[in-house]
C-alpha cells in the first residue's frame, strides 16, 4: 500500500505546547513516529550561568509551570549537595507537602485532558473543577496558584500559616473523595475501557531500554521512584507506598496517576499532622565549589540537575533534564503498528468543547423549576453508564439503521 | 542487588580502563575513563548493573568538552557519574546511543549545543535549535559571542546605559 | 456600522497560541474555560483553527523557531484580529529576555509584519484568570473605537 506522510503541528489543536510529529502511514496503520521539538528551547542553562546561586531557582521555577515545584526542588537538592548541609525539619516538610500538592494537581490536570482527548469532556470538566480546589489550598499556602517561589538551597522562603494547613487539611478530604469517584469512572466505564485499554502499550523491556521515567514507566512494572530509593527531606519519616501496575497501557497509565494523587493526599495529610516547630533556613550564604546532582520525581517522572561551582557566585555550570526528555522518545516504540487514531490520543487532536455541572435547569411536570445539585447528575450520569453497559451487553439495535 | 559496594563491582568490572575513582558521598561515584573506553564502560554501567540513564551533562572546559554521563542504580539507590573528555581541537568521541537508544536525544543536544561530534551516532540531526541558526556557532560553549553574529541579531536591551540585569 | 464589528463584539473566538512558554499561562487559559471561570458565559469560544478565531492569545517568549510561524498564523487569521499578549514573557521576555534564543517579544514579532495591529498586554506571572477575563472585555470596548472609526 501507499505510504502518507502525515504532518502535525507546531501549532495544533491540542491544548498543551508546539511540536511538529510526522506521522508516516500505510491506510490506517502507522509505521514511524518522528517528533521535532524545540519550539519551546529557550536557553535556560545557559541564562542559569549568569546568575547568581539565590536567583536561580526563581529560573528554573520559570521551565515549567505545572512543575514549578519539582524543578527547584531538584535545583536546592543539588545546591544542598555541594554545601553538604540539609534543611531544617520543618522547611522538609514544608517542601514535601507543596511537592506532594502539586503531584495531585498535575495528574488532575493530565486527567482532564486525556479525558477531553478520547471525547469525554465531562471528566475534563470535573478533574479541572477538583483541581481548582488544589489551586486554592497552594494559594493560602504559598501566596500564589503557579510559581511557588517557596524554595532556596537550605531552606524554604516562607512559612506555613496554621489558618491554611486547616484550610488544606479540608479541602483534602474533598479531593479524595473527588479522586476515589475518578478511580470508580476510570476502573468502570465501559466506553473508556473499550476506548483506553490495549492502546498504545510499552513494554516492560522498551520502557527500561528508553530509560523511561515516573508514570510512563511505573505502568510498565519498572518498579522505581526517586523519593524512595533515594530518600530526603520528609519521605522518608511518612507511610507511603509507590504505585506500579503490569499494563503499561494508556487505561493503566491513568489509573497509576489517580492512584498516586490517593497516596499523596495520605502524604500531605501526615506532613501536616505531623508538621515540627522550628527554623525555616539554615542560612546559606556562599557556596563553595564542588559538584552536585539533585534528582526529584516530579508528577510526570524524574527531574533531574547537575550543579558545579567553582566558588563564586555564579553557577559555572547547570545542567536540567525534564521527565520528558526521557519519555517522550518513546513514542517510536508505541506508536509503530498503532491505528491513526490511537496516536490521536496521544497527540490529541481534537477541538474543545464544554460542559457545565452545577447550572443546569430542568422543569419537571408540575411546572416548578428546579436546580439540580452535583450529587443528581453524578447520580444520573451513573445511572446513564449502568445503561450503556447493559446496552453493551446486548447489542440488539444497528447504530447505521437510522442514516439509512 | 549487589553483595559488595558498588565501587568494588565496578572497579573488578572496568578493570583498568579506570582511570580516577571517588565516593565523596554516600550514594554517589564519580569516575573517569578515557574517550576510547566510553562506550564498553557505559555498557557494563547500563546492562550488567542493570541500571537507567538519567541524562548526560557537557562541560566546556579548557582540556576540551568534559562529558558526564549520569547513571542511577534504582534499587541501591547509587548514583554513578561516568566521566570522559572529548578533546580539542576535534572534539570527536565515540557516541554511546550506538550501545543504546535512551542516549539518542541528549547526544543530538550535545553535539548541537557544543559542537561534539559522536561517531557512529544513528540520527545525527538538530533537536532544539531553529533551522535557521548559523551553522558552527554554538551557543553553550564559552566562547560564545553573545551580541555579535553576522547576519543574526539578538533582542536589543532597550537603552545601553540603565542596566536591567539584576531586575528579575 | 459595518455588520461585522458590531457581531464580533457579541462573542469572541480566541485560539491559543503557545510561543515557547512554560506552560504556566496555558493552563490558566485552560483554566478559563472550566467550571470556576467559565468564559462560556460571555460568548468566548476556544477554536481549533487560527482562520476562525477573532482574538489570539499568545503566550511566552518569542523563540527564533517559533517567530516565522506566529506571524504565518497572525497573517492567516480574519481581520480584525486582537492580539492578547499574556504574561511578562509576551510583554518583554521577562527573565528569557537575555537568551540568545530569543528573537523579540509578541509585540515586535506581529509588528514586523503589521503595523497598525491591536495588541492587548495583560502582566503577571502568570496573570490571574480574572485578569485575563477582564483584558478579553476591554479588548471588546476596544472594538467599540474601532467602530467609531469606521463610522
Amino acid at each position: 500500500m501507499k505510504e502518507t506522510i502525515i504532518p502535525i503541528g507546531p501549532f495544533h489543536p491540542l491544548l498543551e505546547e508546539p511540536e511538529l510529529f510526522t506521522l508516516r502511514v500505510e491506510g490506517e496503520t502507522v509505521i514511524d513516529v518522528d517528533v521535532k521539538i524545540g519550539w519551546n528551547h529557550r536557553g535556560i542553562e545557559k541564562l542559569a550561568q549568569g546568575l547568581t546561586w539565590d536567583q536561580v531557582p526563581y529560573l528554573v521555577e520559570r521551565i515549567c509551570g505545572i512543575c514549578s515545584t519539582s524543578h527547584p526542588y531538584a535545583c536546592v537538592l543539588a545546591m544542598e549537595e555541594i554545601l553538604d548541609i540539609k534543611a531544617p525539619l520543618r522547611a522538609q516538610y514544608i517542601r514535601s507537602t507543596v511537592g506532594e500538592l502539586e503531584r495531585i494537581h498535575s495528574h488532575l490536570l493530565w486527567l482532564g485532558l486525556a479525558g477531553h482527548f478520547v471525547g469525554y469532556n465531562t471528566v475534563f470538566m470535573w478533574a479541572w473543577k477538583y483541581r481548582e480546589f488544589v489551586l486554592d489550598s497552594l494559594e493560602h499556602l504559598t501566596g500564589n496558584r503557579n510559581h511557588y517561589a517557596m524554595f532556596k538551597a537550605g531552606g524554604v522562603r516562607r512559612d506555613f500559616s496554621q489558618k491554611a494547613m486547616d484550610f488544606t487539611m479540608k479541602s483534602m478530604d474533598g479531593v479524595e473523595k473527588a479522586l476515589k469517584m475518578f478511580l470508580g469512572v476510570v476502573s468502570d466505564d465501559p466506553v473508556l475501557k473499550k476506548r483506553l485499554v490495549g492502546v498504545g502499550i510499552l513494554t516492560y523491556e522498551d520502557a527500561i531500554l528508553y530509560s523511561a521515567t515516573g508514570p510512563t514507566s511505573r505502568p510498565s512494572g519498572v518498579d522505581h521512584d526517586v523519593r524512595r530509593d533515594e530518600p530526603f527531606d520528609a519521605y522518608d519519616k511518612v507511610d507511603w507506598d509507590v504505585v506500579v501496575l503490569k499494563e503499561g497501557d494508556v487505561f493503566a497509565k491513568a489509573a497509576c496517576r489517580i492512584l498516586e494523587c490517593i497516596e499523596s493526599v495520605k502524604i500531605i495529610r501526615q506532613c501536616i499532622e505531623n508538621m515540627p516547630e522550628g527554623e525555616i533556613d539554615a542560612g546559606v550564604t556562599d557556596i563553595p565549589p564542588g559538584e552536585g546532582c539533585g534528582h526529584y520525581e516530579a508528577p510526570r517522572g524524574e527531574v533531574f540537575h547537575y550543579m558545579r561551582s567553582d566558588g563564586t557566585g555564579y553557577p559555572i555550570r547547570h545542567k536540567i533534564r525534564a521527565p520528558t526528555f526521557n519519555n517522550l522518545p518513546t513514542f517510536k516504540a508505541t506508536c509503530p503498528g498503532a491505528h491513526i487514531a490511537d496516536v490521536a490520543l496521544i497527540t490529541a487532536a481534537i477541538d474543545p468543547c464544554y460542559c457545565c455541572t452545577e447550572r443546569v435547569g430542568v422543569v419537571d411536570n408540575t411546572g416548578n423549576k428546579s436546580v439540580l445539585t452535583q450529587d443528581d447528575l453524578t447520580k444520573l450520569s451513573i445511572d446513564r453508564t449502568f445503561a450503556i453497559r447493559r446496552d453493551l451487553g446486548k447489542l440488539t439495535w444497528d447504530p447505521y439503521s437510522k442514516l439509512i | 542487588m549487589f553483595d559488595k559496594p558498588i565501587i568494588d563491582v565496578l572497579k573488578e568490572k572496568l578493570g583498568d580502563r579506570i582511570k580516577d575513582i571517588s565516593q565523596p558521598r554516600e550514594r554517589r561515584i564519580y569516575l573517569f575513563v578515557d574517550g576510547k573506553d566510553i562506550q564498553d564502560a557505559a555498557r557494563i554501567i547500563f546492562f550488567d548493573m542493570k541500571s537507567r540513564l538519567c541524562t548526560a551533562t557537557a562541560i566546556d572546559t579548557r582540556l576540551g568538552v568534559e562529558i558526564i554521563y549520569h547513571f542511577f542504580i534504582d534499587e541501591d539507590g547509587m548514583m554513578i557519574n561516568l566521566k570522559t573528555v572529548a578533546p580539542r581541537p576535534d572534539l570527536i568521541i565515540k557516541s554511546v546511543a550506538a550501545v543504546f537508544v535512551a542516549a539518542e536525544w541528549i547526544e543530538r543536544e550535545m553535539a548541537e549545543l557544543f559542537g561534539v561530534t559522536f561517531e557512529g551516532h544513528p540520527d545525527p540531526r538538530r533537536l532544539l535549535l531553529a533551522d535557521d541558526f548559523p551553522k558552527c556557532i554554538y551557543p553553550y560553549r564559552n566562547d560564545y559571542p553573545q551580541s555579535k553574529i553576522e547576519g543574526f541579531e539578538a533582542f536589543p536591551i532597550d537603552s545601553p546605559d540603565k542596566d536591567n540585569t539584576n531586575d528579575l | 456600522m459595518p455588520l461585522g464589528l458590531s457581531s464580533l463584539k457579541k462573542s469572541i473566538w480566541i485560539y491559543h497560541m503557545a510561543c515557547s512558554p512554560c506552560n504556566n499561562c496555558d493552563i490558566e487559559i485552560l483554566d478559563l474555560l472550566t467550571p470556576r471561570f467559565d468564559v462560556e458565559r460571555f460568548g468566548v469560544v476556544l477554536v481549533g483553527s487560527v482562520r476562525h478565531a477573532d482574538a489570539l492569545l499568545c503566550t511566552g517568549m518569542v523563540n527564533r523557531q517559533i517567530k516565522p510561524r506566529l506571524q504565518e498564523a497572525y497573517l492567516q487569521a480574519s481581520k480584525p484580529c486582537i492580539v492578547l499578549a499574556i504574561g511578562s514573557c509576551a510583554i518583554n521576555g521577562n527573565i528569557f529576555r537575555k537568551s540568545y534564543n530569543m528573537a523579540g517579544p509578541v509585540d515586535r514579532a506581529i509588528k514586523e509584519v503589521d503595523p497598525n495591529a491591536i495588541i492587548v498586554y495583560v502582566p503577571g506571572c502568570p496573570p490571574k484568570p480574572e485578569a485575563m477575563i477582564s483584558s478579553v472585555v476591554k479588548a471588546i470596548g476596544f472594538l467599540d473605537t474601532l467602530k467609531a472609526k469606521a463610522k
